[in-house]
């Protein structure tokens, strides 16, 4: 009777188990194969820069949760903005990450990012990943939060040696609004103004 | 020595304690002096850009790769007083098993040859400051200090006591009036050595903070609280908690596609 159970119970364990990895692809494929595909981008000589910019968009919102995180970003402030200022502010932040990260591609020299493992926090899932250099300087150590959309997941934030990205925007960009009386506006035009430097030195 | 590690402790406590940082948003960073903080950042700041940037930039373009190695592994050499003095402090006897064999394994080559490092022995830096916050000090107010840069009370007490913990600071003649004070001359040169050998070692991720910042105060401000965050667990996120230090706030976390209503409500207590 006892061992029917046990029996029982194992059965179900394994099961459930066989069926989670049958129908969604591990949080550690999920990671790999997004570094695969922004290292392509990066690596790939014959496509220009406005191109290269266009893909790497079209990676950003198939592979991280481009309006869960402008949101987060925004973080009390979102419930203050008007729908037109939302949309205004969505529009520039994700330009914004466009330009950023594409113009750090040339920086590229042959690193490799080596996934190590994966668990489970509340919501989301943190995997563990490493910068491995081949000149020999010590790794970087990067975190994901990602989270289960679908049947994938997207990325929430990027931890870079113990630092957040959004942690870090969140702040920055509370600090930009709080120091403009409040005014979502003056992020978005502080935003604008950025996108039109960066433009125009050319990066 | 004990006396003065109760003294600080007792100290920062005490001033962390009797500033209101309950009413801070979650992972923000107590600034109550922001706008003297801002100036000081500001002054700064034009120092990097006219004289640290560029002594950063030919550092790294005339000293070839393996000679400035060497140079970043005899500065790290010179703090093992401090560190092992702080990991014994924080009783992390593995860390201080670790320093003490680093020096030791490095001492053949006055540390400018990193031996250890290959064997497997990574070096890790401690300070009086993450001592502090292993016995439980706060953060206290953020503070930028001159030259030095982003800091807190905390840190910026670990900064005394660290120069006091340093042997170097007992050898020789120590007045620093005296016009030929070799220990001042080397304590200050190997600040600027160092100062500018971590902004070549970080030179474009520097600019491109910078670059790309819309208030590159604030950025630097929060950077700082985490980096630190990271380095006082070593690493480690604590048990509960998911990465480091910054999972509290992620519990208000609303996926795009969802009810937009639900984002920036107040943290949902579970």
């Amino acid at each position: 009777m006892k061992l029917a159970r046990v029996f029982a119970i194992v059965l179900f364990v394994a099961t459930t188990a066989g069926f989670a990895r049958a129908d969604m692809p591990s949080a550690d494929a999920f990671i790999g194969k997004l570094a695969d595909r922004a290292l392509a981008l990066v690596t790939d000589r014959t496509t220009d820069m406005p191109a290269k910019r266009e893909s790497f968009d079209r990676l950003l919102s198939e592979t991280f949760d481009m309006e869960g995180i402008g949101r987060f970003l925004l973080g009390r402030y979102w419930r203050l903005a008007t729908p037109e200022e939302r949309e205004a502010y969505l529009k520039a932040f994700n330009e914004n990450i466009v330009y950023t990260y594409t113009a750090r591609f040339d920086e590229y020299s042959g690193q490799k990012l080596v996934v190590d493992n994966s668990r489970e926090d509340g919501q989301f899932t943190m995997v563990a990943s490493r910068i491995v250099d081949p000149k020999g300087t010590p790794d970087v150590r990067v975190d994901w939060r990602i989270i289960r959309q679908g049947d994938s997941y997207k990325v929430v934030d990027v931890v870079i040696e113990g630092v957040s990205m959004s942690v870090t925007q969140r702040q920055e960009y509370a600090s930009v609004i709080q120091s403009n009386g409040g005014q979502v506006q003056a992020l978005i035009k502080a935003l604008n103004d950025r996108m039109e430097r960066l433009k125009s030195s050319g990066s | 020595m004990r006396r003065m590690l109760m003294t600080t402790v007792v100290a920062t406590g005490l001033l962390g304690g009797c500033t209101g940082q309950g009413e801070l948003e979650q992972g923000a960073v107590y600034d109550p002096i922001e706008p003297a903080n801002r100036m000081v950042f500001a002054v700064n700041e034009t120092l990097d850009t006219f004289v640290l940037q560029p002594s950063a930039f030919m550092y790294k373009e005339t000293i070839p790769d393996p000679v400035r190695d060497m140079v970043f592994s005899f500065l790290n050499w010179l703090k093992s007083p401090v560190i092992l003095a702080n990991n014994v402090f924080q009783g992390d006897w593995k860390g201080a098993e670790v320093t003490a064999s680093r020096f030791v394994a490095n001492a053949p080559f006055f540390g400018f040859v990193d031996n250890a490092t290959g064997l497997g022995v990574v070096h890790r830096d401690e300070d009086f400051g993450q001592t502090l916050a292993v016995y439980g000090a706060s953060d206290g107010p953020y503070i930028v200090l001159p030259l030095l840069g982003p800091s807190n009370l905390r840190d910026t007490a670990g900064l005394v006591v660290d120069h006091f913990l340093d042997p170097i600071n007992y050898i020789g003649n120590g007045d620093p009036f005296d016009g030929n004070d070799d220990r001042a001359a080397f304590q200050i040169g190997r600040r600027v050595v160092g100062a500018v050998d971590f902004r070549a070692r970080n030179y474009e991720a520097i600019n491109d903070l910078k670059r790309t910042s819309v208030d590159y105060y604030a950025r630097v401000r929060t950077i700082y609280k985490q980096r630190r965050d990271g380095q006082i667990t070593n690493g480690t996120p604590k048990n509960g908690t998911g990465s480091t230090g910054s999972t509290g706030e992620f519990e208000e976390y609303v996926p795009g596609g969802q009810p937009a209503e639900r984002a920036g409500a107040s943290a949902p207590k579970s």
